[in-house]
């Protein structure tokens, strides 16, 4: 019984482990991803404004 | 093709996510409450039902990496290696869990964790050259570069694969036991051969669900680094 155990409880440990692993650096790209668009967005609205004076 | 995969990609995700749930639930009910005991090797056959699944899911892992790098090297686009990375990622994961499984599942069986039979070697070897792959992906800084190493590895390293597989059959003295045998003299009990055929699913929805999870963040992570090399390309220009 204690090898089936074991050899469930890898292949569940180690799929969360891999998708959670995943998920957070995808976390982090996407905040990264969004401060750069947000800096790119204020760079161009402050192009517009300084093409408009 | 690519822009449609990238649209969708999130509710794809999602949908996967209640599937594998369900999915798991469905099957860890068939492995302990419907498919009997076998009457020779007790309980720990039922490694069996995840065991073989994911072996074959582990080739489809390497077959993604192989076509990807194959395309990517036809082709020069960035996009086809992503799939070729997610696919050995996923791919060597689940090659992982096949050598754990089976290695937990063969010291009751044999009595042994491991032995230098074929199809062991030759898994060992796959998992190999396959962790080999991700190495050599994470010491290579320039791209471009990284990405066209990686894909002749990807095609090279595929060769093994059918000989993974064909393994029982070409060494013949080993001990793993041929499990692929169709035809109505399989010599399975219908309820466990039921539960092996829901087990291929569920391992084909997990695979899925991996291998969508990290391709959309290699996506991710490419997009950051061209709006990083942009933005300091524009500094200097600025300067």
């Amino acid at each position: 019984m204690s090898y089936v155990v074991a050899a469930y409880a890898a292949i569940w440990v180690l799929f969360i482990i891999y998708f959670f692993v995943v998920m957070s650096k995808t976390a982090s790209v996407g905040k990264s991803l969004a401060s750069m668009t947000k800096g790119a967005k204020a760079d161009g609205q402050d192009a517009n404004l300084s093409s408009q004076v | 093709m690519f822009e449609f995969v990238e649209k969708y990609i999130d509710l794809v995700i999602k949908l996967l996510m209640v599937a594998v749930a369900v999915a798991s639930l469905a099957s860890m009910f068939m492995i302990f409450g419907f498919a009997p005991t076998e009457a020779v090797m007790g309980l720990p056959q039922k490694i069996f039902y995840y065991h073989v699944p994911i072996a074959i899911l582990s080739y489809a892992g390497f077959f993604i990496c192989f076509v990807g790098s194959a395309v990517y090297l036809y082709t020069g686009r960035h996009e086809h290696d992503a799939y070729a990375v997610s696919g050995a990622e996923v791919g060597t994961l689940f090659i992982t869990l096949v050598m754990i499984t089976g290695m937990l599942w063969g010291k009751p069986s044999w009595g042994a964790y491991w032995t230098w039979d074929p199809r062991l070697t030759t898994s060992l070897v796959l998992w190999l050259i396959y962790t080999g792959y991700l190495l050599l992906r994470s010491q290579v800084e320039d791209s471009t570069l990284r990405a066209k190493y990686a894909a002749v590895m990807g095609i090279v390293g595929f060769v093994d694969v059918p000989i993974v597989h064909y393994s029982v059959q070409l060494w013949t003295r080993g001990i793993h036991p041929v499990v692929d045998k169709s035809g109505a003299d399989h010599g399975m009990d219908p309820r466990m051969l039921k539960t092996l055929m829901l087990c291929f699913p569920t391992m084909a929805l997990i695979f899925a669900l991996l291998f969508a999870v990290r391709f959309r963040y290699e996506m991710m992570s490419r997009r950051l680094d061209m709006l990083k090399s942009q933005s300091n390309e524009s500094g200097i220009a600025g300067n």
